[in-house]
């Protein structure tokens, strides 16, 4: 069986003026459907870099890239873009919801790109995922009506309203006290115990242990590649989330 | 289009530059109607034959000076002539007029019945005479409007009353429509009319020969019969091209000149409206590219979860002609309103043209395309991945 993500010998050059900065080196990967994977590494590592070509925003310079049987690298700016759209969902360190817009359109907005779809049935989706990360009692708060992890939630909502096979956090705890950071991995847990792969880079060892793989580079190539038994992200029970 | 004060002061050009536009040509068009009217109050198609000019030793006396037109060819005109419809003698001259209590003095006109459907001319209260009253002689006049309130007071019922002309009694017949001011501001109201065959034997003092006053004719067209009635007399008078003895005058070629001007401030106004719908157009152009500056990771946001450059440049472009058009709504608001003050403090006329409002309103919209194009290209053709690290 093909895996869901498979990198092969992937390189990629940025050409900064005069300099030519090799961000990785020749990477070969392969993430089944179901796993969570921790990326690992300093600043400069290329781990930026390889959750751009993985998410689809940038194209490698060299090697190869399948994604759920279709190999990417070759394609046009539009036909990325739907593969975002439809197979692909992001969740950013800095949430980046639209201000002034209620939670529901926030999660509505993939949908909207992806086309075909009635308002109604736009709408019953946006709260059905809402409601996914218990934040249905909260769908007409604007951003700034929410605190920083029900914001993390709406954006992880966006993030599954097109049933993706793909969730994809860029330090989606950086911006998080450790307690609302617990929550938020309890989630990717729970993602990827229902078949939702789940592609987290992150700096923190202590959230890279909620994975059940962790992946660490180190100047543009793969330095260790290992499966553990992942933490449980457990709260608190006396605390209401924040 | 978030920041409300912003959008508003960037689609100050617009409402400045549409308002301007409407206003002028509310009150241009007002202008115009109100010269049209006036042209029209004098009649359709009409034209004035003049007697020829005295040359004597080189003095040229000007036109009507000498009597050329004679009586018989009136009837000729009259029967010769397809293209003509209507044709008539008027003599004119001034004279005081008395009725019992008040005296006016005023152009008398000795003229036929026809003389009013030339001039499309409906009387206000009573009947105007007949041409068996032109038959006849009677003393019979009809009262220019102005004469009337001068004699008898403003709203009176003058017919039947009997007002001295000369010395001589005539009855009133009738006090004929208001027609207000010509173009040249002379009060058509102001003067009476009485049976042409009355006028040359109480008035100008015994039957003649030549008309002593000016022949007006209507034609099927104004050209035609400007044509016709040249080569009829030329004829009759046995003159050459060039050596004409009358002068025929067309007014429709004056209501041209006047039209030629409008239409030459109708040019100017468009130039205006150009220029500042194009400042009303770099205004929103800067506006909208600050926007895209400012909201560069949210274009990268919306491009990650799957916007494509289309869907981009669609976002942008309709912000800006939603931008555009509001100005331009708001611009034609701001025009009425001014027109309107304009008339009631200046008692302007002012005419609003459908059509008008409505390629305002396109027009505006369409700037909004043509200057929101390239803010929102620039948008749709960010990189994700900058565009997501702008800060």
């Amino acid at each position: 069986m093909a895996a869901l993500i498979s990198l092969e010998d992937v390189t990629k050059t940025y050409q900064m003026g005069d300099v030519e900065v090799r961000a990785l080196r020749g990477v070969s990967l392969t993430i089944e459907k179901g796993e969570f994977v921790a990326v690992m590494g300093h600043s400069g590592s290329g781990k930026s870099t390889a959750m751009n070509i993985i998410g689809c925003l940038d194209r490698p310079t060299s090697g190869r890239y399948w994604l759920d049987g279709l190999e990417v690298s070759g394609l046009s700016r539009d036909q990325l873009a739907r593969i975002r759209n439809r197979t692909l969902g992001f969740v950013f360190q800095s949430f980046n919801l639209l201000s002034r817009t209620s939670a529901l359109e926030n999660v509505e907005l993939p949908l909207l790109y992806a086309g075909g779809l009635s308002r109604q049935e736009r709408h019953a989706r946006a709260k059905k995922s809402l409601e996914r990360v218990s934040l249905g009692d909260r769908m007409h708060h604007t951003p700034s009506q929410l605190s920083g992890g029900q914001q993390q939630r709406v954006a992880i909502a966006r993030a599954l309203v097109n049933d993706p096979r793909v969730i994809l956090a860029d330090e989606p705890t950086g911006n998080l006290d450790s307690r609302t950071s617990v929550e938020v991995m309890a989630l990717f847990q729970e993602l990827g115990r229902s078949g939702i792969t789940v592609v987290l880079v992150t700096h923190e060892p202590d959230v890279s242990t909620y994975a059940s793989r962790v992946v660490l580079l180190k100047d543009g190539r793969l330095q260790s590649d290992r499966r553990q038994t992942p933490a449980p992200a457990v709260m608190p029970p006396d605390e209401e989330a924040a | 289009m978030r920041n409300k004060l912003r959008s508003f002061l960037t689609t100050l050009g617009m409402i400045f530059g549409v308002g301007a536009v409407i206003a002028t040509v509310a009150i241009g068009e007002g202008a115009r109607s109100a010269v049209e009217e006036a042209f029209a109050s004098m009649g359709t198609n009409l034209l004035v034959v003049l007697p020829g000019t005295t040359n004597a030793g080189g003095a040229r006396g000007g036109s009507g000076t000498q009597p050329t037109l004679t009586w018989d060819d009136l009837r000729a005109i009259r029967s010769e002539l397809p293209s003509v419809r209507y044709a008539v003698a008027v003599l004119r001259s001034g004279s005081q007029i008395i009725s019992e209590d008040a005296n006016w003095t005023t152009q008398v006109q000795g003229t036929e019945p026809d003389f009013f459907e030339i001039r499309s001319w409906p009387m206000d209260v009573g009947t105007r005479f007949t041409q068996s009253d032109v038959d006849s002689g009677s003393k019979v006049v009809v009262l220019g409007a102005t004469v009337s309130d001068k004699l008898f007071g403003a709203n009176a019922n003058p017919v039947g009353q009997v007002v001295r002309i000369r010395n001589i009694p005539f009855q009133v017949v009738a006090v004929a429509g208001k027609k207000g001011q010509s173009p040249f501001g002379q009060d058509y109201d102001d003067c009476v009319f009485i049976p042409l065959t009355t006028y040359m034997a109480k008035v100008q003092g015994g039957l003649q020969k030549f008309i002593a006053g000016q022949i007006l004719i209507t034609g099927t067209t104004a050209e035609r019969a400007q044509d016709d009635v040249t080569m009829l007399l030329r004829d009759r008078h046995n003159v050459r091209s060039g050596e004409d003895d009358f002068s025929i005058r067309n007014l429709a070629e004056v209501a041209s000149a006047q039209e030629e001007s409008s239409r030459t401030v109708s040019l100017l106004l468009a130039i205006v409206a150009g220029v500042s719908l194009l400042v009303g157009g770099i205004g929103i152009m800067n506006i909208m590219l600050v926007s895209v500056t400012e909201r560069t990771r949210e274009i990268g946001t919306r491009m990650a979860i799957g916007a494509r450059g289309m869907d981009i440049l669609m976002q942008f472009l309709v912000e800006a002609v939603t931008l555009a058009t509001l100005g331009g709504l708001l611009g034609i608001a701001a025009g009425v309103f001014t027109a309107r003050w304009m008339t009631a403090l200046f008692h302007w006329p002012v005419l609003f043209r459908a059509d008008v409002i409505l390629v305002a309103v396109i027009f505006s919209a369409l700037v909004g395309v043509a200057f929101g194009l390239y803010p929102a290209q620039k948008a749709s053709r960010l990189d994700p991945i900058d565009a997501l690290r702008y800060e």
